[in-house]
């Protein structure tokens, strides 16, 4: 019933037409032609020179009383697109009209330019959501299969009294981890993250991780520097001196930040742009490197060997925050360490070759070390050489260095500059300046992104860039590193937020990365063999060995790694709000076939009807953007501010946090008349009691309303203590402190944030096996791989198809959402496009906007053409997002990807490199994938016009 | 003559082709009845046809005697089609078919986005946000039969009467920018306004206060601390479109460049540029070559540490230094029934609400909280050289702030005109 209810305007419907013109839209199209030049209606002649004088002005009123409003309410968007960006949205009659930035980031220093006007053209039109045709008003029951779009429109009691049933099966019958919960970025909106979060704790259920399954991750970081990701926040920029947009197109991506870039230029900076797109940044650049896709990590090397060679490296600084003068044993290529050394001695403890004394010293600041210093006292570490130290048995060790393995691996003939050239496409003479300037401007930083991040060889691409950032000096200075922004990752008020999310703990909580429970869980066989053997093995030996959670819990000891993909326990429930996990899916076509077969539940939180809630089973109306109260940050910049309710929800939708307190009430009251309040749950050693299941959720009532939890994050935390909600209102307030726990850099008042400024300035260990920052990984898994030390490797591709198939984070969208909004389709070309070089395009016979067909081995997408002499000839690129229901005349973006997991991503018990939820999982990697194009003559949906 | 002029400039060098100003404008103007195929502010990539398609060749303005020049009118097709969805039919009613819109479309105002040229392994483009020129003789104003037409003499923005327009479009003919637009629905033809209304409160116009890009440097052109007339007539880096057109254009383009050819890095822009010149010479006039090459001298000079003043001066670090929007200046000078209908201390709605002042202060934020209300203009004191108070935008300065300094300086500055040999004191 009703379902037609749900796009007809509601008595909130926009009122956005002028009313003051008395006019008629009669005849409209005939007006266009027959009104022109008539010149049947008389002349009033006015006698004046409308350049000096005009008698009738009274009509500006006209344009004047455009420019009023009733009420204007502070909020932002979260949609992860990094930027959160405070604006204002403007009400008039009782309707939200337009928004405009907020524009009142306090400056951080005199010298600095400022964060205003932060925001962009999406941000710009979010409003049409609000209202739109796509905006969900009323809980929803799928009527018809999966993905039909029939619904059957229901009451909140009877959504809920569904879903809580159906969890509470799932928890009694099959487990507690067979519900499942998806959602994303608790930075964009804590409140609304940790609402279904604490049910799902709770509930015992599985939180699944989004920040690698979504490649946005920088594994190189949690590899090198112990952390998941630390950058710099955008202002700092400004303080560069030599900017390299490595895989970042600024310009597209980074909207609200990408003038500090420019504005550094004209401060003195040079603009390095790395792509192998022509892309909208590389437009400003002042050095443009159109390289080849997937041979970044040659032009990083060849440049890092070009450094060391002609000795334009930091040496005081590489012997102090590096491992390059670390003690390699040839024998083995472990390092050497205490243990070797001295019987019952330490595993963490390492050692240099000191020049004073000539012997191997111990240094201080390793994992194991009694002093927590990267303060190398009198020891002065040789950084070359080889030399004979005598074992706890009394054998001899034949030692290196680090750095003395990294210029043997630099030795090979592909990191010259000439085979560098050839193989990435640039004239030598440029990656020779490239290096030179890099190494003797200071300072200088790479801003990396998912361009580079997205290859299956992630970690060796961030690896061999964060060393061209280290051996120079630059990483832990304002102005310089390796700065990587995918994702809007950091959540700056950590502590409290972590409280709100899992009350009882993280080893009270079932975690999951999303890239292995998708792919064990769907029929999707990656063929390649990574040192002769599939990915299975590898995957079931890091479960077996504890080093990756996989949920639900096997009998892993049974298992061959051939039935990795049918495994006897499946998830049945899957739970997404603040997400859209099927649009976004790397090989969404095998999801739909397995993995959506499996689950007997799928539940969709939304405020718009995207492709997880069309495939849904109960989708249930969120309020929208300007509907809620919460709270918002980022890692670009170091403030905080606040959503806040600019209408309160509109329709039947409620707040996420409203939707799962009525949810966890509903869950109580189902329990108790099922008479199934009490639960053992051994796997977490919890006896649960869903009888007090709102009151758990609640905290008793402490943290009832989404202010409450708004509050409890912001008073538990270092970076915002003395802010409460109501105080945000009136503009964006910069953190107050840190969590030295937690972060490597303080706040301080008048300087950027840039990270790593403990280590660098007071000396702190890094958060690694070794202290420092880490090259060389002396695991099994990278020794048995060749990856002990960042080198290049080619993309793992199939080879048979001839095109890459690109899909970047693009200008008109932020991943699924705007999308499907009119006002940014009205500035492309109204349906999905795939971008293809000139050459490529007219060797096929494809015509600018010709219906194309995209295909491989996984699926095919049906799209249109746009041939752009910018694009890299020898790929396509398609930009990321589009909802699987738009303009495609079959498949999508996402149908010709598959996952492919890094072996080197599934290790644990190794030092600093342990699971943690989006800190350290293998990433949903996707820009190895190859494709043919061909011109499609096929039928094409009819052009159907508005909603009636 | 207008006694005022306000200008408009545009750094193309900053603009990262966002549309945010598009968006802005669109929201604020142009959502309504009849408009929306209309784009007072749109951003189009070049060389490319631009917006409505193939404006730039279709002729109008002037010639050298001042003679209207022809033009054909513009189709409604050369406006692209203005897309609509049904999204109800396939997401709510069960309906198979994917999505499509209402049309065909051939053609849309930003269709060659990104698109621009190549020269073997060189592409080549970038981006021009246009909106109406308010032109100092506005070919639009000369053209219309009706005099409907006219140009403030306050403040030189031209407007179309809204109320005596009777949609006959020889402005649109007229004009070479094809920056007019007509409304089917109202049978009038419709323009970018410039914020008028904003500006007569205080406050830039949309376009420019949403650019993130912070591309746009919006004052009088006549005031000398207005950061327009330090860039177009002090630095005199900034051009119009098509100044053979007759029309003199008050919005001002800093010229683009690409980066140098592959293989080319180290030699000049100019030598071989990857962005052909005759192409910058045909929207600009000749005049783009030398701006081009001493703007490339400017930034070889910031790079060996020697800072540039016009460069200090683009980079625009808050909104002070890119906007000087002075409302009371311009009501004085205004006739007297104009005067009646402004009044730039009262303001055009509620402000943002300020709800925990009470709860402040906390370290590192008293700027935040001792804001004045945004909404409500106030004028900084900053001494004119027309002994009136600009307003100056507060929401980034007050007097207990970090940036206290910044303040107490522009409260003082009697700032001449002149370069005067100190360090620019803009930022």
């Amino acid at each position: 019933m009703n379902s037609n209810e749900n796009q007809r305007p509601g008595p909130a419907a926009p009122v956005t037409r002028r009313k003051f013109i008395a006019g008629t839209g009669a005849g409209l199209a005939a007006l266009w032609a027959t009104r022109a030049f008539g010149g049947l209606e008389e002349f009033e002649v006015i006698d004046v020179d409308p350049l000096k004088t005009y008698p009738y002005r009274g009509w500006e009123d006209l344009y004047r009383n455009q420019y009023t409003w009733d009420k204007v309410v502070r909020s932002t968007h979260s949609a992860n697109c990094t930027g959160s960006c405070s604006w204002k949205v403007y009400v008039k009659d009782g309707v939200m009209l337009r928004e405009e930035q907020a524009g009142d980031y306090p400056r951080i220093s005199e010298e600095l330019p400022d964060y205003n006007p932060r925001g962009c053209q999406k941000g710009a039109c979010f409003v049409e959501y609000v209202y739109g045709a796509q905006r969900l008003k009323y809980p929803l029951i799928r009527a018809g299969e999966r993905g039909d779009g029939k619904w059957k429109r229901a009451s909140w009691d009877e959504a809920l009294t569904l879903v809580a049933d159906k969890l509470l099966d799932n928890v009694f019958q099959y487990g507690p981890d067979t519900n499942t919960f998806f959602t994303v970025i608790p930075a964009m909106s804590p409140v609304s993250f940790c609402g279904g979060t604490r049910l799902a704790h709770f509930l015992g259920g599985v939180v699944c991780s989004f920040y690698d399954w979504y490649c946005d991750l920088p594994p190189g970081e949690p590899i090198t520097w112990g952390v998941q990701t630390e950058a710099c926040e955008c202002a700092d920029w400004f303080n560069s001196k030599y900017i390299v947009l490595w895989g970042s197109n600024i310009n597209a991506t980074r909207i609200p930040d990408a003038h500090f870039a420019w504005e550094a230029r004209y401060n003195g900076a040079k603009v390095v742009c790395i792509s192998p797109d022509y892309n909208c940044s590389a437009i400003h650049a002042d050095l443009y490197m159109q390289i080849a896709p997937g041979s970044d990590a040659v032009l990083a090397l060849s440049a890092a060997r070009y450094i060391l060679d002609n000795n334009l490296h930091d040496v005081p600084y590489v012997k102090e925050q590096t491992d390059l003068g670390i003690l390699v044993r040839r024998d083995s290529g472990r390092f050497l360490r205490e243990s070797d050394l001295v019987r019952g001695g330490k595993d963490d403890q390492f050692y240099v070759w000191d020049s004073a004394t000539n012997a191997a010293r111990s240094v201080p600041g390793c994992m194991g070390s009694a002093e927590k210093t990267l303060t190398l006292g009198g020891l002065d570490p040789t950084l070359t050489g080889e030399w004979t130290v005598t074992d706890a048995d009394g054998r001899p060790v034949v030692v290196t260095t680090v750095l003395g393995l990294l210029r043997e691996t630099l030795a090979d003939p592909q990191y010259s500059l000439e085979r560098a050239a050839d193989r990435c496409h640039l004239p030598v003479n440029d990656i020779r300046r490239f290096a030179e300037e890099l190494a003797r401007t200071k300072p200088a930083m790479i801003i990396h992104g998912a361009g580079t991040n997205h290859w299956y060889h992630n970690d060796l691409l961030n690896r061999s860039m964060i060393l061209l950032a280290a051996i120079t000096g630059n990483v832990g200075r304002n102005g310089g590193g390796f700065n990587h922004y995918v994702g809007q990752e950091r959540i700056w008020p950590e502590h409290g937020f972590k409280m709100l999310a899992f009350p009882k703990g993280g080893k009270k909580q079932r975690f999951q990365n999303t890239t292995m429970w998708t792919y064990c869980h769907s029929k999707m066989a990656d063929p390649h063999k990574i040192d002769g053997k599939p990915i299975e093995h590898y995957i079931l030996d890091s479960v077996r060995n504890g080093w990756m959670p996989l949920w639900p819990k096997q009998d892993w000891d049974k298992l061959r790694p051939d039935q990795m993909h049918d495994l006897p326990r499946k998830p049945r429930s899957l739970i997404v709000w603040r997400a859209n996990y099927l649009n976004q899916a790397k090989g969404n076509e095998a999801i739909l076939k397995s993995l959506w077969k499996d689950l007997d539940l799928i539940v969709d939180i939304n405020y718009r009807m995207d492709t997880t809630a069309l495939y849904s089973d109960v989708v249930l109306p969120a309020a929208s953007y300007y509907e809620k109260t919460d709270l918002n940050s980022t890692d670009c910049h170091s403030y905080m501010h606040p959503f806040s309710k600019v209408l309160d929800p509109l329709f039947e939708s409620k707040t996420d946090w409203d939707i799962f307190k009525a949810l966890a009430e509903k869950i109580q009251e189902r329990a108790v008349a099922r008479g199934q309040t009490r639960f053992t749950d051994v796997g977490l050693d919890w006896d649960r009691d869903f009888g007090r299941f709102l009151a758990d959720w609640n905290d008793d009532g402490r943290i009832d309303s989404d202010e409450d939890a708004c509050n409890y994050i912001l008073a538990n935390s270092e970076e915002t203590k003395g802010m409460s909600y109501k105080s945000l209102q009136d503009g964006p307030a910069r953190f107050v402190g840190i969590d030295a726990d937690i972060w490597n850099s303080d706040i301080e008042a008048g300087r950027a944030y840039t990270p790593f400024t403990h280590q660098i300035e007071k000396k702190r260990p890094w958060r690694t096996l070794t202290g420092r920052q880490q090259f060389y990984v002396d695991h099994e898994w990278y020794l048995a791989l060749g990856e002990q030390l960042p080198a290049h490797k080619e993309p793992q591709d199939d080879p048979q198809y001839p095109l890459y198939w690109n899909t970047p984070h693009g200008r008109w969208s932020i991943h699924s959402t705007w999308r499907d909004n009119r006002y940014m389709l009205r500035l492309q070309r109204g349906v999905p496009i795939v971008y293809i070089h000139p050459d490529d395009a007219s060797k096929r016979g494809i015509a600018d906007n010709d219906w194309v067909k995209v295909f491989n081995q996984e699926g095919y997408a049906v799209v249109r053409a746009k041939i752009l002499p910018g694009e890299k000839s020898g790929r396509l690129t398609m930009y990321h997002g589009w909802e699987k229901y738009l303009g495609f005349q079959g498949g999508g973006w996402q149908s010709l990807t598959y996952i492919k997991i890094k072996p080197t991503q599934l290790i644990g018990g190794y030092g600093h490199l342990n699971f943690k939820l989006n800190y350290w999982g293998p990433t949903g990697n996707n820009r190895d994938i190859k494709v043919e194009i061909a011109k499609y003559t096929g039928p094409v949906a009819e052009y159907s016009g508005a909603a009636s | 003559m207008s006694q005022h002029q306000y200008a408009m400039v545009m750094d193309l060098n900053k603009c990262i082709g966002c549309h945010t100003c598009t968006l802005a404008c669109k929201k604020q103007w142009t959502d309504g009845d009849g408009m929306d195929y209309m784009y007072w502010n749109n951003v189009e990539t070049h060389p490319g046809t631009g917006y409505p398609r193939g404006w730039h060749t279709m002729g109008g303005g002037f010639d050298r005697h001042r003679n209207l020049q022809p033009s054909p009118l513009p189709g409604r097709e050369d406006y692209g089609e203005s897309l609509e969805y049904d999204y109800g039919r396939r997401l709510f009613e069960g309906g198979k078919k994917p999505v499509m819109p209402h049309k065909d479309a051939k053609y849309m105002p930003n269709w060659d986005e990104d698109v621009g040229g190549w020269d073997k392994d060189n592409p080549y483009f970038f981006y021009l946000p246009r909106i109406c020129n308010h032109c100092t003789h506005p070919a639009c104003l000369e053209a219309c039969p009706r005099k409907a037409i006219y140009k403030r003499t306050e403040d030189g923005i031209v407007l179309i009467d809204q109320q005596r327009c009777q949609g006959y479009r020889y402005c649109i003919k007229a004009c070479p920018y094809k920056k007019i637009y007509f409304n089917e629905v109202t049978g009038k033809s419709e323009k970018c306004i410039f914020c008028y209304p904003r500006l007569e409160k205080g406050k830039v116009n949309a376009c420019a206060a949403q650019c993130p890009g912070r591309i746009r440097f919006v004052g009088l052109l006549d005031d000398p601390e207005s950061p327009v007339h330090k860039i177009v007539r002090k630095y005199k880096v900034a051009l119009g479109l098509f100044p053979d057109r007759g029309t003199e254009p008050n919005v001002y383009y800093v010229p683009p460049f690409n980066p140098p050819k592959t293989g080319n890095y180290g030699k000049s822009i100019l030598d071989d540029p990857r962005l052909p010149l005759d192409y910058l010479k045909y929207l600009f006039g000749p005049k783009v070559v030398e701006v081009i090459a001493f703007l490339e001298g400017e930034l070889k000079d910031a790079q060996s540490g020697r800072p540039s003043e016009i460069l200090q001066l683009l980079i625009g670090r808050d909104e002070r230094v890119r906007y000087r929007i002075v409302p009371d200046l311009i009501r004085r000078d205004a006739p007297a029934d104009v005067q009646q209908r402004t009044n730039p201390g009262e303001p055009a709605g509620p402000a943002l609400e300020k709800k925990g002042s009470r709860e402040l202060p906390f370290p590192g934020n008293e700027h935040a909280a001792t804001a004045t209300p945004e909404e409500t203009p106030v004028t900084h004191a900053v001494n004119t050289a027309f002994g009136l108070e600009a307003a100056v935008p507060t929401a980034s300065i007050c007097g207990t702030c970090a940036i206290s300094k910044l303040c107490a300086s522009s409260a003082g500055d009697g700032a001449s005109d002149e370069r005067d040999g100190g360090q620019p004191r803009w930022y």
